[in-house]
């Protein structure tokens, strides 16, 4: 996943949080009342409009119900004509239980992106509160330097990294994995935007209390940020969990590492056994849609101001 | 907007209160900031900007990746055997479909679904927006997986869909004038979800007022969006226009490492998996070293490029 910071007040109106507010408002057609012409118009609009819509969600949606359909159709019958199976099979799922170690993969994974998305929360709020609240030596240059990592892109770095890792002994190991994704700059423009915008009030009452600035952000902002800090803590967590290239680097034995390598080791098979790839496939997204389920506004929300992809 | 806590100076007051900093704490004082930074910083400079220079390093040597074997020092001669390899030439074509492909993806279809999707009520626009944006969740792997199934040869779904309005079957991946349009929807598939999201942000940023003005005043439909609607929503189409190009290369490589590992016959290679080849699948170092400069330098200047035209050619609602 490439992580995109979208500048709020160049591409989504002012300030942040609005913006998922604003996606709600009613569109501006200028609807006069009691305007028969324009009503008319706007109703083949509607219908059209909803045409296109219904056949862009078909083209995204229909290849995931595909694939959770697939995977409980018998393993004989995956390529029959027939578009829905009558007969339900649990099949490929214990086959998938039996050519990868999903148990541990899934373990695997999770330990991955709990570290990854935990590590990069603390660096970069650490990171994001140095530069909204201090003003100091350097600070402009070194604000430059979180900008321009993100510039880097990863396959230029990856020989180094990968000579480090093998010199440090990392290689094949989960710490291989975690440690090189430590700090995201994506996570400090975000956070920084959001500390920008913390009502001075409360620091300055607490400064008047006497509080440290290491008690005031542990007391005053994480306090507030909670929301902000959730909504980026799952985005991590998600772009984390979805991550693929670094574990194949890292891991030779890729039937132990993570879970994303673990499919992929089916399709170097000789005969690709589709079903249980489907339903291996499936298992591993499950966690994610049932995050988006629960916590769709929110994320919804945070990918705006973020551009993730 | 900067929130701005410390007192520069102490004040003339305070210089009267008895109370005194202790040298030990200012000096702690003026550390907190990089303190704070460090960790950050630290991975940074450690997993970004040493193999950024390590990489201009690596350029000027013959090197295998074994840790046992010699480096030999070649000066520029990777650079000098790079542009002769007509492999590259082919990469940097190949990237460029990728990119002309992900900017329709990116820009184009997002901004024709944000124009109907304002004649659609906010709930089914919410509701739809909501399906579109699923694939965004989808691992690179899976959504490659799944799309390997879905354009099987024989009994896949996409054949078996278009056998029914008549037309041939095709082995979409393993032919060299396919496989690269089949990674470039796919990565188009993952990509829409955010790209709407962004543009109907974009799209709800611009106040209705304009609009509704212009109506009252007896403007089309037409002349709304192109005088009102494509000026204010310019710097949205200019930040998603240049990610689309700069992210581009990115957004491929996994599809391309699972489904066609660069083939067939090189047809699906960019210019970061021809690197990847170089360094990992050949281990020729020095060679991949000078391919990832090379391109470092090439995306930097578009990206300088991509910032002017931001600059130039965006329209703000002051």
């Amino acid at each position: 996943m490439t992580l995109v910071l979208l500048q709020p007040d160049t591409a989504a109106g002012p300030a942040g949080p609005p913006v998922a507010l604003g996606i709600r408002r009613p569109p501006g057609r200028g609807v006069i009342p009691g305007e028969p012409s324009f009503q008319r118009r706007s109703r083949l609009a509607a219908v059209t409009g909803h045409l296109v819509l219904i056949l862009l969600a078909a083209f995204t949606v229909l290849p995931l119900a595909w694939l959770y359909l697939t995977s409980f159709r018998p393993p004989d019958d995956l390529f029959s004509d027939g578009l829905i199976s009558t007969s339900f099979s649990l099949s490929n799922y214990s086959s998938a239980l039996r050519s990868i170690p999903v148990g541990v993969l899934l373990e695997h994974t999770v330990i991955v992106a709990l570290a990854v998305s935990a590590g990069q929360l603390i660096t970069s709020l650490l990171a994001a509160y140095a530069f909204s609240r201090f003003r100091f030596r350097g600070r402009g240059v070194l604000f430059g330097i979180f900008i321009g990592s993100w510039l880097v892109p990863f396959q230029v770095t990856m020989l180094p990294n990968f000579v480090l890792l093998s010199r440090l002994g990392l290689l094949n190991s989960l710490a291989g994995i975690i440690i090189p994704q430590l700090s995201s700059a994506f996570a400090v423009l975000l956070l920084r935007q959001h500390l920008n915008g913390f009502p001075r009030e409360l620091l300055d009452a607490a400064r008047v209390e006497g509080q440290n600035s290491w008690s005031t952000l542990w007391t005053v902002v994480v306090p507030n940020l909670g929301p902000a800090l959730a909504a980026l803590g799952i985005l991590l967590f998600v772009s984390s969990w979805n991550e693929y290239f670094w574990p194949l680097l890292v891991y030779r034995n890729i039937s132990y590492s993570v879970i994303q390598l673990g499919i992929q080791g089916f399709l170097n098979a000789v005969t690709i056994n589709y079903g249980a790839l489907m339903a291996a496939s499936g298992l591993a997204t499950l966690p994610i849609f049932a995050i988006y389920a629960v916590l769709q506004r929110r994320m919804v929300g945070a990918f705006v101001r973020s551009g993730l992809r | 907007m900067l929130v701005e806590i410390q007192p520069r100076e102490p004040s003339p007051v305070a210089l009267s209160v008895p109370v005194r900093r202790t040298p030990v704490r200012r000096s702690a004082g003026r550390l907190a900031p990089y303190l704070y930074l460090f960790p950050a910083l630290a991975g940074l400079v450690l997993w970004v900007y040493r193999p950024l220079a390590e990489t201009f390093d690596y350029s000027f040597y013959n090197w295998d990746l074994l840790p046992t074997s010699p480096r030999l020092a070649v000066g520029w001669s990777n650079y000098k055997q790079l542009s002769h390899l007509p492999a590259l030439w082919q990469a940097v074509g190949t990237t460029g479909v990728y990119i002309a492909g992900l900017i329709v993806f990116g820009v184009g279809l997002p901004l024709l679904i944000g124009v109907v999707a304002q004649n659609v009520s906010p709930r089914s626009r919410s509701a739809y927006r909501a399906l579109i944006f699923l694939p965004v969740l989808v691992s690179p792997v899976v959504a490659a997986t799944l799309w390997e199934f879905l354009l099987a040869p024989s009994g896949g779904l996409v054949d078996t869909v278009l056998g029914w309005f008549g037309l041939a079957q095709t082995n979409w991946l393993q032919q060299p004038d396919t496989a690269k349009y089949a990674i470039v929807a796919i990565s188009g598939w993952k990509l829409l979800g955010v790209s709407v999201l962004v543009l109907t942000a974009g799209l709800a940023a611009i106040s209705p007022e304009y609009s509704e003005a212009a109506a009252i005043d007896g403007a089309s439909r037409a002349q709304v969006f192109r005088r009102i609607t494509l000026p204010l929503l310019s710097p949205t189409l200019m930040f998603m226009f240049i990610t689309a190009v700069l992210f581009s290369s990115q957004i491929v490589f996994p599809l391309i490492n699972v489904l066609t590992q660069g083939g067939p016959q090189g047809a699906s290679t960019d210019v970061y998996y021809f690197l990847y080849q170089y360094g990992f699948t050949s281990f020729n170092v020095g060679l991949a070293s000078a391919a990832a400069v090379c391109f470092f330098i090439a995306f930097g200047v578009l990206a300088l490029i991509c910032a002017w035209l931001l600059d130039r050619f965006s329209f703000y609602d002051n």
